[in-house]
């Protein structure tokens, strides 16, 4: 049984001309990675700062470890923040980077030095406690920002997109990093990021946020193969939109008739109403296949082939049919040469229904 | 780009806006030098014999001294005045922020005469009358809001993260100001402070206004010359330039070369 960490009850924030969050309820776990996803405006930058105390909602409560926080100024919350810049102290050493927050806290000398180069070697910064801040690289000071962080023993450690000013490789490395801190911490991670793949490979939760609100909140694989919306469905990767109209509904498989053909997906719905279907472009299989399972998407024409390393990319343009263009994700390993037709067909798991529910905008790269 | 035929024009005009700015100076600097008993030419130097007199007069030497009192304190109060309004400014973005940041600049825009009038008026009022410590409370006024833009102009976002950090590790507001803050603004405070010494340091009108038995130096190099010119004021002038070369120069190695900056 796992305690809540983090309640957020009814949160709105409005500023002069735009609303920032818009009534939102959220719970965490004790110990959980929670990833706030979203697009820039999406409030998700608002909310890990109300969760911080560094902004006060409009409406609305937050409590964190079962107390209510609301009111309370940054240093009452047992949470801390790590910041987009790190916000390090660049007149002290990174030791006394790390030990301002036990100095602020009263911790005895001899306890405060042991505490720091203990979070120092927790993030590998063993032996480097007496540079200066200006002698480190960008992922340095991202450790000694974490290590700030962690000296003083947060419930809730809130991270404001903090590897986004990282290169790829230190970026990956890092989001390991992050990851096994977390599990050793068993602390609760927020953790603000822009980047879907980032989110998918640290985060036990992913929060999708847009315009404010929630679109999806889920475990990353359930968030990516079955998310709850349009605009997650194409936040969260490419994909293939289809519109249709479901036509028939039997044994929790529905039909529904598109600009590439009837296509079957998973789940029900009333038969005449106006869907959208997506479909990953890494489920979109090329060849024949009988299972029952299987819809077919009739022959296409493969074009536009671009080797990206792990997966050939390319477009298939379905034979008759004017709005059938679709993305594709082959192994690297294929050989189907351009332009040859060939057949398509995806497993009906494989496509997600989504119900129109007014403007349920997709996300616009 | 500006092919030959203008390069010697713009190198004339160049020249002889040089020399229309900095041969005062050097003439005066020179003559300072002079063996003989008017600062006019022939030359015929050089002589430390004008400085020596200088030296040797205690109502120069004691104004100095009060020029370099005055303006320390007064731009240390400007300076220390200028950080607490530009933080504050920064920190708390007071409601009718536009108000508040027009009453801290509007000293820029009086007339030093106007100025000098008006606290003289006041101190009467107040019985303070006229003294060293109202010359130094009229610099405080006068370079007050320029720490403050100085000052302000060095507080960017980074800051109010660094702040913000401060805050979220348990500092209070004054734990901030002093062990984060100020030593981060540390470079532009001390440019505050060297500027706002270089303008209270040859600032006349105000301390002619406001002094009375105590002057500064550039009211006592003024009553020099009421007696007649001679070598040595333009020895005391030498001096007055001098510090405030250094100081300005101080003040321009604090904003450029900025210790200890992350980034």
């Amino acid at each position: 049984m796992s305690t809540i960490a983090v309640e957020v009850l009814d949160i709105s924030k409005r500023y002069d001309d735009c609303v920032a969050l818009d009534r939102l309820s959220l719970q965490f776990r004790e110990g959980e990675f929670v990833v706030l996803l979203g697009p820039s405006g999406s409030g998700k930058t608002t909310l890990l700062s109300i969760l911080g105390g560094f902004t006060k909602p409009t409406s609305g409560t937050v409590r964190i470890a079962g107390r209510e926080v609301t009111q309370l100024p940054p240093a009452q919350r047992p949470t801390v923040t790590v910041f987009q810049d790190y916000a390090l102290f660049p007149h002290m050493t990174v030791q006394d980077n790390v030990k301002f927050g036990l100095e602020m806290r009263r911790v005895a000398r001899a306890e405060r030095m042991r505490l720091a180069s203990e979070a120092l070697t927790l993030v590998g910064l063993q032996g480097l406690g007496s540079r200066r801040i200006h002698e480190l690289s960008g992922g340095q000071r991202q450790r000694v920002a974490l290590a700030r962080a962690i000296v003083i023993g947060p419930a809730v450690l809130l991270l404001d997109e903090p590897l986004g000013a990282l290169d790829v490789k230190i970026r990956r490395q890092m989001q390991d990093e992050l990851h096994a801190l977390q599990r050793s911490l068993k602390a609760t991670f927020i953790h603000v990021t822009h980047d879907q793949e980032e989110a998918m490979s640290i985060a036990d939760t992913i929060v999708l946020l847009n315009k404010g609100r929630i679109e999806d909140i889920g475990p990353p694989e359930r968030v990516y193969r079955q998310p709850a919306s349009l605009f997650a469905a194409t936040f969260m990767g490419d994909t293939n939109l289809l519109e249709g109209t479901i036509v028939s509904v039997a044994n929790g498989t529905a039909a529904i008739e598109t600009p590439v053909g009837k296509v079957l997906a998973n789940g029900t719905g009333t038969v005449g109403a106006k869907v959208s279907l997506s479909i990953r472009p890494e489920c979109i299989r090329v060849g024949n296949s009988n299972a029952e399972s299987c819809a077919s998407l009739g022959r296409a024409r493969l074009h536009d082939f671009v080797f990206q390393g792990t997966h050939l990319r390319c477009q298939a343009s379905i034979a008759n049919s004017s709005k059938g263009e679709l993305v594709l994700r082959l192994p690297a390993d294929t050989t189907t040469a351009p332009e040859t037709p060939v057949d398509l067909w995806v497993q009906s798991r494989d496509v997600i229904l989504i119900k129109r529910e007014g403007p349920n905008d997709s996300y616009a790269a | 780009m500006g092919r030959l035929p203008t390069q010697p024009l713009v190198w004339a005009f160049v020249a002889a806006m040089l020399t229309f700015i900095y041969l005062p100076v050097v003439v005066l600097v020179l003559f300072s030098f002079q063996g003989g008993d008017l600062p006019v030419p022939p030359f015929d130097g050089p002589s430390l014999k004008w400085y020596a007199r200088a030296f040797a007069n205690d109502r120069l030497t004691s104004s100095l001294w009060n020029s370099l009192v005055v303006g320390s304190l007064s731009s240390a109060a400007a300076t220390l005045l200028g950080f607490l309004a530009a933080y504050g400014m920064f920190r708390r973005k007071p409601p009718a922020a536009g108000a508040v940041r027009f009453i801290l600049m509007a000293p820029l825009t009086v007339s030093y005469l106007i100025i000098g009038v008006g606290l003289l008026i006041v101190f009467n009022a107040a019985g303070l009358g006229r003294s060293l410590l109202a010359v130094g409370i009229g610099h405080t006024v006068i370079n007050l809001p320029l720490c403050y833009a100085i000052i302000y102009s060095q507080f960017g976002d980074h800051l109010s993260n660094i702040d913000h950090a401060a805050h979220d590790l348990g500092a209070g507001d004054f734990t901030t100001l002093r062990r984060v803050i100020a030593p981060v603004m540390l470079p532009s405070i001390i440019a505050a402070f060297c500027l706002s010494f270089t303008l209270s340091w040859d600032e006349f009108i105000i301390s002619m206004l406001l002094s009375r038995f105590d002057v500064t130096l550039p009211v006592m190099i003024f009553e020099l010359m009421r007696a007649g010119l001679t070598p040595e004021v333009n020895a005391a002038g030498t001096i007055v330039f001098a510090i405030s070369f250094v100081a300005a120069i101080a003040a321009a190695i604090a904003v450029v070369f900025k210790p200890g900056r992350a980034r």
